[in-house]
């Protein structure tokens, strides 16, 4: 049993349930026969990934779907083997791309080189290029992102490549004059919502439309969350009611103490216990940014107008030269500490008002 | 055929020059210069190489000690026949000492190695207990591979162990201990220095000299004497000043008590079997490990067998081909096996010991060739053996100690003794009997070293004996005026805490080891700077942020996250922490700029100047050090998630953010 995410994930261009007239101009763009590289934008959970695969099926048809995964090896110039996973069919190949850190250029150049290097044993009736697809595009180092300038470039007539990213503005130029760009837009709530509704339907299940709202909106805009939530509620209460609880991600509760932790008390030694919370969240994996981003929200609920001002601002300060530096870690405390600076001088001067 | 001819050529060159020599010698003889021509006496340590007792000595024995003469025996028989009738008048004399180690010159003969191979031996010593020290060390090493330069005017310089080498396919054999033949040279050590200018003086220092080791009843390595005897005369006998006053006995080694004691045990326990043990002793340089070892087996009467490493140089033979060589752990396992094996001809003792101080160095690039040879040590050998390694915190790379790994320790059953750098304490024992040796028998040369002075070298030398007596030496010579040795004395500053006994940090500028902080103290100096105030009242940090920068500027990152790990627990204030933390993330965006290299130093000085700044309010309490959290992200993989698609490439973070939850409550409720 599949997850309803990977189950009713649309097939077909012309089956997608929002976005339809984007649909049909990339339908249209296939339909050329040729089309430019890629690169393929939007936040998590809008659909990239679905219409890239649509957009592949309408390409070769039906062969794209018989995936294989397979580990692939790559040497580094100092060297070191690294290892990364790819999932291939016989006309394209997808890769994370970020996976191995800071050896990421290696395998950018590798994997196109070598894709490109093997040309269709039988090009009649294929197209005679392959695609590579790579994922987190945005997260790539700056030098892989230079390599790819130029591989790009190198090997045109051979492969096409489709880039992934969330946003493209850490895209470096270079790249994104040489792709076509397509913005896939969160869907909007009223879209998850019928989403959702249509999902229960295939299911056979009867889901109240207050129920498929308060997902939609606790999913944050995210159609993946959103028909994971439903199916988690779907497991842990049926027949749903429309007031029912809706579990959220473990991450966010963890971010939420954290946040509670901060206002609690402002002194080095709770700092010290923020940071130990902060590196569990890190090590887990929870990107750095929606650490930002999640306690950025749990802390200015506390604040008035100005001082919301003043701690999103920092926030801002802070979360760029995260993005510039090497360790998350540092630019979080630091947004902590400047936090609880702030926030610590506006309950003295409450007190001193109220007295 | 060709190599046979050639064997037979140089042996009579060499027996030719032998009796060159020899005859040379005996007109010197005749003309009655006694004083050039002595050997030292085989009792007690004729500090400088006794030329005075040299006329007791018979020319026949000398001739037969010497190296080439011995290559002149064809058999191992003869060899042997001659050595016993030529020491058998002087058996009384020498009897308290073995006089010859021909241990690995049996060995060779034995095996009927060709003779010839002059450039290509190992040059090995065997030494008298207690008798090697660097010095002496290396310019036996020095005089060993210059392939020395005969001219028969040279026969009349003191010669140092020259005459016992052997150019053997082996190796050069000195008998440190020597016969000490010093005088019957027919070479003259390269590096040594010619003296013969003011014979006169030198017969008075020399007896002076000889008179202090009378008092002194000590025998303090005669190896060097014999060695150096050139250079004696000319400084004096400061030249001594490490072995004059080298431990002599157990308790004046300046190493702690417990490690004396184990390593003693060990002996007493090693010297009774013939087992092939193996010892390890390790440390910082300078900590005594090879005194201990020599004090003691001299205590114990064992034998010091060591090896040294044989300098290659390449000497085309005299067609211009180039010998054929042994591999250089054979070479070294051959030396092993005969030193443990072979008792020396005029030895009677059979208590021994191999030592290996100086490692082949192709034990560190393949140690599996160790591992050979320590089985075959093992197997064959019937001495136990000591390894001694220096380890500098520095370079681990290739110190020798990294050849005994924990798995060839135990498959040896290798006993390992650490040694730690000697305490202050001990050190300060140390200097002080140095001291009151000097105000015995050295005032003419050297100032009396004050308590102020020795407090010096004990704060500079950083737990180094030998570099702390090498200082003392320095500070104590006559000659520089008082004022000058003041200057170059730093005061440091009244230490502040109250509870340390330490007054004053002074320290010598010009002498003393470089310092070396070590990332722990770095990260003290910059969370817990000391402020201390100059005269004009203003106040200045003991160690500036550029002094703390330089010395981690080679890797600001790792610094920087130390830094980062540890300054929070000396903060009071949020404010203060704030700033601090604001300038590290700050030094973080600059370190990730490494296209511009100024940049890592801006942002360790960033970080470094800021944490010492910013801190008005500090903790004094007792934060231990803890090092960098490893940040390495643990996605979850595909398959702890259940219900994901086989073929689908998930990305970690969405994987974590959200599938993780939502999979688990998935699955868990359908499976149950």
């Amino acid at each position: 049993m599949s997850l309803w995410v990977d189950k009713h994930r649309p097939r077909d261009l012309m089956k997608l349930d929002y976005h339809k007239d984007q649909a049909v101009r990339l339908k249209s763009l296939v339909q050329q026969s040729d089309f430019p590289h890629l690169l393929v934008y939007g936040p998590s959970g809008a659909g990239k990934k679905t219409r890239i695969m649509c957009l592949l099926r309408e390409l070769y048809g039906s062969g794209v779907e018989r995936l294989r995964q397979e580990t692939m090896t790559f040497t580094t110039p100092s060297n070191k083997k690294v290892e990364i996973m790819t999932v291939s069919s016989n006309y394209h190949i997808e890769v994370n791309p970020t996976d191995v850190g800071i050896h990421d250029r290696v395998v950018i150049m590798d994997l196109v080189k070598n894709v490109a290097q093997t040309h269709q044993i039988d090009s009649s009736g294929q197209r005679e290029f392959k695609v590579v697809i790579l994922n987190e595009v945005d997260d790539l180092t700056k030098d892989a992102q230079h390599a790819l300038r130029r591989t790009m470039e190198k090997y045109v007539a051979t492969c096409r490549l489709i880039l992934i990213a969330n946003s493209i503005s850490r895209v470096i130029p270079a790249i994104r004059s040489r792709c076509l760009t397509i913005r896939v837009p969160a869907p909007t709530e009223s879209e998850i919502a019928s989403v959702l509704q249509l999902v229960c339907k295939k299911e056979s299940l009867n889901l109240p439309s207050d129920l498929a709202t308060r997902l939609a909106k606790a999913a944050d805009r995210n159609l993946r969350r959103a028909l994971l939530m439903c199916e988690a509620c779907k497991v842990q209460q049926y027949p749903f009611t429309s007031d029912q609880k809706i579990p959220e991600p473990d991450w966010q509760q963890f971010i939420r103490d954290t946040a509670t932790m901060i206002l609690s008390e402002q002194t080095a030694k709770k700092l010290g216990e923020v940071r130990q919370k902060l590196y569990e969240l890190i090590i887990h994996g929870v990107p750095p940014d929606m650490i930002f981003a999640g306690l950025l929200k749990e802390l200015v609920r506390n604040c008035d107008m100005a001082m919301k001002c003043q701690v999103a601002s920092h926030a801002a300060n802070y979360e760029h030269r995260m993005r510039l530096g090497n360790k998350p870690i540092f630019h979080l405390e630091a947004f902590v500490a400047k936090f609880m600076a702030i926030y610590k001088k506006f309950v003295e001067e409450s007190m001193g008002d109220v007295f | 055929m060709e190599n046979e001819v050639k064997q037979r050529n140089q042996r009579n060159r060499r027996r030719e020059r032998a009796q060159r020599m020899q005859a040379q010698r005996e007109s010197k003889v005749k003309d009655g210069d006694s004083g050039e021509d002595e050997s030292p006496t085989r009792e007690k340590p004729p500090r400088p190489p006794a030329r005075r007792k040299k006329s007791r000595e018979p020319l026949g024995e000398e001739d037969i000690i010497d190296g080439f003469a011995i290559m002149a025996f064809r058999t191992y028989e003869d060899l042997e026949a001659a050595v016993k009738c030529a020491s058998s008048p002087r058996t009384n004399a020498l009897s308290t000492k073995p006089r010859l180690p021909l241990a690995a010159l049996a060995a060779d003969s034995g095996r009927n190695h060709p003779p010839n191979n002059v450039n290509s031996h190992g040059i090995t010593l065997l030494q008298d207990a207690g008798t090697s020290d660097d010095s002496g060390r290396a310019s036996e090493r020095l005089t060993g591979s210059s392939v020395a330069p005969r001219d028969p005017d040279s026969s009349r310089d003191r010669l140092s162990d020259a005459s016992s080498r052997c150019s053997s396919g082996k190796g050069y054999i000195c008998d440190s201990e020597g016969d000490d033949d010093k005088e019957k040279k027919w070479f003259k050590p390269m590096f040594d220095f010619d003296d013969e200018e003011k014979p006169s003086k030198k017969i008075k220092t020399d007896m002076q000299i000889q008179k202090k080791h009378e008092n002194n009843e000590q025998v303090v390595s005669e190896v060097s004497e014999t060695n150096s005897g050139g250079k004696e005369f000319i400084i004096k006998d400061h030249k001594h000043w490490m072995k004059t006053f080298e431990p002599v006995h157990v308790e004046d080694l300046a190493v702690h008590n417990k490690k004396v004691q184990e390593v003693e045990d060990w002996i007493k326990t090693v010297s009774s079997n013939n087992n092939s043990d193996m010892l390890l002793m390790t440390g910082p340089v300078g900590c005594g490990k090879t005194i201990t070892l020599q004090v003691l087996s001299k205590k114990y009467g064992v034998r010091i067998t060591e090896w040294i490493t044989p300098v290659d140089i390449d000497i085309p033979s005299e067609n211009g081909e180039y010998e054929f060589k042994q591999r250089q752990s054979v070479r070294f396992l051959d030396f092993l096996l005969s030193a443990a094996n072979f008792t020396s001809l005029l030895d009677g003792n059979s208590k021994k010991l191999v030592l290996v101080e100086d490692f082949p160095n192709t034990f560190m690039r393949t140690p599996s060739e160790f591992t050979e040879v320590l089985q075959q040590y093992q197997q064959r050998a019937r001495s136990p053996i000591v390894f001694i390694c220096s380890e500098s915190h520095t370079d681990n790379k290739n110190s020798a100690s990294n050849i005994f790994t924990p798995s060839l320790k135990e498959q040896f059953k290798i006993h390992h003794v650490s040694f730690n750098s000697v305490a202050p304490t001990n050190l300060r024992a140390a200097l002080k009997r140095v001291a009151s040796i000097i105000s015995k028998k050295h005032t003419a040369v050297y100032n009396c070293p004050t308590a102020d002075v020795i407090e010096c070298v004990v704060n500079s030398s950083a737990g180094d004996v030998r570099s702390a007596v090498l200082n003392l030496h320095f500070a104590c010579l006559k000659g520089g005026t008082k004022q000058n040795m003041d200057t170059s004395i730093v005061h440091g500053k009244e230490s502040k805490s109250k509870t340390t006994r330490k007054k004053k940090t002074s320290k010598f500028m010009s002498l003393g080891k470089d310092e070396s902080v070590s990332i722990l103290h770095g990260v003290g100096r910059v969370l817990n700077p000391k402020v201390i105030e100059t005269d004009n009242g203003s106040k200045k940090f003991t160690h500036t942020p550029e002094d703390i920068v330089e010395q981690f500027i080679s890797q600001p990152v790792s610094f920087v996250n130390f830094l980062e790990e540890n300054y929070l627990p000396h903060f009071s204030n949020i404010d203060h922490v704030d700033k601090a933390a604001s300038a590290l993330s700050d030094s973080d965006l600059m370190l990730a700029e490494w296209r511009e290299k100024m940049c890592q130093e801006y942002g360790l000085y960033n970080a470094v100047a800021s944490l010492m700044l910013s801190n008005k309010a500090p903790v004094s309490a007792w934060n231990p050090v803890r090092g960098p959290k490893n940040m390495k992200i643990q996605y979850p993989t595909v398959r702890e998630l259940q219900l994901l698609e086989e073929n689908y490439l998930y990305k970690g973070k969405i994987l974590v953010s959200d599938y993780q939850t939502y999979c688990k409550i998935i699955s868990n409720k359908t499976g149950t």
